[in-house]
C-alpha cells in the first residue's frame, strides 16, 4: 500500500516535472511539491548544474569579456550605417563621368597652352626635348570628383578622370577599365585595358599599375600606361616610374626616361616634370565618409574581409580628417590582427591614440596591447597595459589586459 | 523541509528579466526619445542605441555562442531598432521591445548564416571554458560546459530551450519569436529536455570531463 502510494505520487512528480518542462504554468501548490521533491532527490540533484547553467545563460553572456568590439564602437558604427542609409544616392557615374570628361579636356588645353609643346601630353609620340622653361602648373579639374570604388572594376571613357585618393587621379586618354586593388602601404591599380595618365602629387605615394604586360612602378611621380595588344608602355612625365615587364613581353619603355626612345638631339639627362602640386581640397561630390565607413561595415558584415581593408583605407585616404577617418583606424587596426599583421595594426592604433578625440581610446589601447604582445615587445606591452588600467580601470577588457601581463 | 534556491534540483532557473521589463510600461521621456530617434535625429538615436545596447548584445550573445556571429547580430539588431523607432509605442517596457528585435534578429541571422552548429563547435574547440571543478561548489560542476550539450541539439529545439530557459520568454511567445505553433514549441521543450538530460546524464555515468579553463 504504501509503495504503491510512494509510486502514484512519484507518477505525479514526473507529470509536475513534465508540464513545466513543457511550459505550462504550475499551481503554488505543485511548486512546493516538486521543489521538496527536488531536494531530495539524488539523480535530480545531480542534473542541478544544467538548469543552473541554462538560466544563468544570459547573465554569463552579458558578462562575457570574449567581444570583437566594445560597446562604444558598436554604437558608432551602428550610427553612423544609420547616418549613411539617410543619405540620398551618390551622383550617377555617368554624370559625374560626363562632367569630368569635360574638365579634363579643358584641363589639358589649358595646359598645353601654358607650357607649350615640351609640356604637352602626346598622344603617341617620345616625349620632346628638355625645355628650358619654368614650369607653368594646372592642377587637374577639380569637381565633380569620380572616385574609384576599391575591389570594383570602373570603366573610364575617353577624357573621363577618377580620384584614387585627394593626392592621385588617374585620367583615360582611351576607353580604359582597372580596379582599385590596394591604398597601403603602395596604392595598387590593374588595368585591363585602355590607356591612363596617372597624376600624382608630390605626396611621397607610390603606385604601382600591373597589367597584362608588367608592372610599372612609380613614387610621387606621373606617368602614362597604355596597354596596347597586350604590352605595356608607360611614359613618365614627372618622377620616377619604372616598368617591370611580364615574362615573354617586350620590354617597351616609351618617354623621357627610356635611352631608347630619346632624341639625340635631347639633353643627356632626362627631363623631369615637376609633380603635380597637392590639389586643392576635394569638394564632397565623391563617396562620402560616412557612406564609406558603412560600405566598409557592410563588406565586413558579409565577410569580404579583403574588400572592407580596401573600403577603409579609402575612407583614410580620400576623408583623413573626418570622425569616420577615426573609427576606422580602429576598425582597421582590428583586421589587421586578426590578419597577423601585428606591426600594422600597431600603427593603426598609435594613431588612432595619437589624434584628437579618444572615444575608442579604450579599444585602441586594447589593441595595441595585443599587438605588441605579438610583436614580444614585453616592456612597452605592460607599459601600455597600465595606462588601459589606469585610464579605464572597469574596461571589459581589464582582466585579459592582466592575464597578458602575467604570461 | 522547504527547498533553498541552491537545493533547486532539476528546475530550469528562468530568469525574470523580460518579465520584469515586461512589466514596466516606457517611460514619458523614453517614449519621446524614440520618437525622435525615428524621426532621424541623430542625438536622439545616438541615445536609443546606447540604452539598449546591453541588453541586445546579451541576447545576441545568448543565441549565438561564437563572438563574431553575435556581434554581428547585436549591429543588425540595433539598426532594426533605429529602423522600427517608429513602431515602439511604449506600452511595454523599452528594454523588452529592444530584447524582442533582438532576438528576431539574432535568429535570422543564424538561420542565414547557418552556422551555429559550427560556431559553438568552435567555440568548444577554444577551450577557455568556466571551470569545471576545484573552485566552485560540486553541485555548480558540469561533466562538460553546456554550450557543449546545447550545440549537440538540433537547432529548433536548442533555440527553444534558450528562449524560455534563458531568456524567460512564455510558451506563446516563442511560438510567435519562431514564428511556430505553440504545440510545436511544446513538442521541441520536451525533446530538447529529454535530450539534455539525457546526454547529461550519459556523461554524470561515465565521468567525462570535457574541456577546462586554462589555470
Amino acid at each position: 500500500m504504501t509503495v504503491d502510494r510512494e509510486h502514484d505520487d512519484r507518477e505525479r512528480w514526473i507529470g509536475l516535472v513534465v508540464a513545466e518542462a513543457r511550459g505550462d504554468a504550475l499551481s503554488d501548490a505543485d511548486r512546493d511539491e516538486c521543489l521538496v521533491r527536488e531536494a531530495a532527490d539524488p539523480e535530480l540533484l545531480a542534473e542541478a548544474p544544467v538548469w543552473r547553467a541554462l538560466g544563468r545563460l544570459e547573465v554569463d553572456a552579458a558578462a562575457d569579456r570574449e567581444r570583437t568590439i566594445s560597446d562604444a564602437a558598436m554604437a558608432a558604427a551602428v550610427l553612423a550605417r544609420a547616418r549613411a542609409a539617410r543619405r540620398p544616392p551618390a551622383p550617377s557615374r555617368a554624370w559625374t563621368a560626363g562632367l569630368a570628361a569635360a574638365g579634363l579636356a579643358a584641363w589639358l588645353a589649358a595646359r598645353a597652352l601654358l607650357t607649350g609643346p615640351s609640356d604637352e601630353l602626346p598622344p603617341d609620340r617620345p616625349a620632346s626635348p628638355v625645355s628650358a622653361a619654368p614650369m607653368t602648373r594646372v592642377e587637374p579639374p577639380n569637381e565633380p570628383v569620380l572616385w574609384v570604388s576599391p575591389g570594383s572594376r570602373a570603366r573610364l571613357d575617353a577624357g573621363a578622370c577618377a580620384a584614387i585618393t585627394d593626392d592621385l587621379d588617374v585620367c583615360a586618354l582611351a576607353p580604359s577599365e582597372l580596379r582599385l586593388e590596394g591604398l597601403a602601404p603602395t596604392i595598387d591599380l590593374h588595368l585591363f585595358v585602355g590607356e591612363l595618365l596617372v597624376l600624382a602629387a608630390d605626396e611621397p605615394t607610390t603606385v604601382r599599375l600591373a597589367a597584362a604586360g608588367g608592372t610599372i612602378t612609380a613614387s610621387a611621380a606621373s606617368f602614362r600606361a597604355r596597354l596596347d595588344d597586350g604590352d605595356l608602355e608607360l611614359r613618365s612625365l614627372a618622377g620616377a616610374a619604372t616598368l617591370d615587364p611580364a615574362p615573354g613581353s617586350p620590354d617597351l619603355t616609351l618617354g623621357a626616361l627610356d635611352p631608347a626612345t630619346r632624341s639625340p638631339d635631347a639633353a643627356p639627362a632626362p627631363r623631369r616634370l615637376a609633380p603635380r602640386p597637392r590639389p586643392r581640397p576635394r569638394p564632397p561630390t565623391g563617396p562620402t565618409a560616412e557612406a564609406l565607413l558603412a560600405d566598409a561595415q557592410v563588406r565586413l558584415a558579409d565577410g569580404e574581409t579583403a574588400a572592407a581593408l580596401l573600403a577603409y583605407e579609402a575612407l583614410l585616404a580620400r576623408h583623413p580628417d573626418s570622425v569616420e577617418a577615426r573609427t576606422a583606424l580602429v576598425s582597421l587596426g582590428n583586421l589587421r590582427l586578426q590578419q597577423g599583421q601585428a606591426a600594422a595594426a600597431l600603427r593603426s592604433f598609435e594613431r588612432y591614440l595619437a589624434g584628437d578625440g579618444q572615444e575608442l581610446a579604450e579599444e585602441a589601447l586594447y589593441g595595441k596591447i595585443r599587438a605588441l604582445h605579438r610583436l614580444g615587445r614585453a616592456g612597452e606591452r605592460d607599459a601600455a597595459a597600465a595606462d588601459l588600467l589606469a585610464r579605464f580601470p572597469a574596461s571589459v577588457y581589464a582582466p585579459r589586459v592582466r592575464d597578458l601581463a602575467d604570461r | 523541509m522547504t527547498a533553498s534556491p541552491t537545493s533547486l534540483a532539476w528546475r530550469p532557473a528562468v530568469l525574470a528579466a523580460d518579465e520584469r521589463a515586461r512589466a514596466c510600461a516606457a517611460t514619458d521621456l523614453e517614449r519621446e526619445q524614440v520618437h525622435r530617434a525615428a524621426e532621424g535625429v541623430e542625438d536622439a538615436q545616438a541615445w536609443l542605441v546606447r540604452r539598449v545596447i546591453a541588453p541586445v548584445r546579451a541576447v545576441a550573445r545568448t543565441l549565438l555562442r561564437n563572438p563574431a556571429d553575435a556581434d554581428d547580430a547585436a549591429q543588425k539588431a540595433l539598426l532594426e531598432v533605429l529602423t522600427s523607432a517608429r513602431s515602439f509605442r511604449g506600452e511595454g517596457s523599452l528594454d523588452a521591445w529592444a530584447r524582442r528585435i533582438a532576438v528576431r534578429t539574432a535568429l535570422r541571422h543564424a538561420r542565414t548564416e547557418r552556422r551555429q552548429p559550427t560556431a559553438a563547435a568552435a567555440d568548444l574547440e577554444g577551450a577557455d571554458w568556466l571551470p569545471a571543478e576545484g573552485d566552485t561548489p560540486a553541485l555548480d560542476a558540469l561533466p562538460r560546459p553546456l554550450p557543449y550539450y546545447l550545440a549537440e541539439l538540433p537547432a529548433a529545439q536548442r533555440d527553444a530551450l534558450i528562449l524560455h530557459h534563458a531568456l524567460g520568454y512564455t510558451v506563446p511567445e516563442v511560438a510567435e519569436l519562431t514564428e511556430v505553433g505553440v504545440e510545436t514549441v511544446r513538442g521541441r521543450l520536451r525533446l530538447g529536455t529529454a535530450a539534455l538530460r539525457k546526454r547529461v546524464r550519459q556523461d554524470l555515468l561515465i565521468g567525462a570531463n570535457g574541456p577546462r579553463r586554462r589555470p
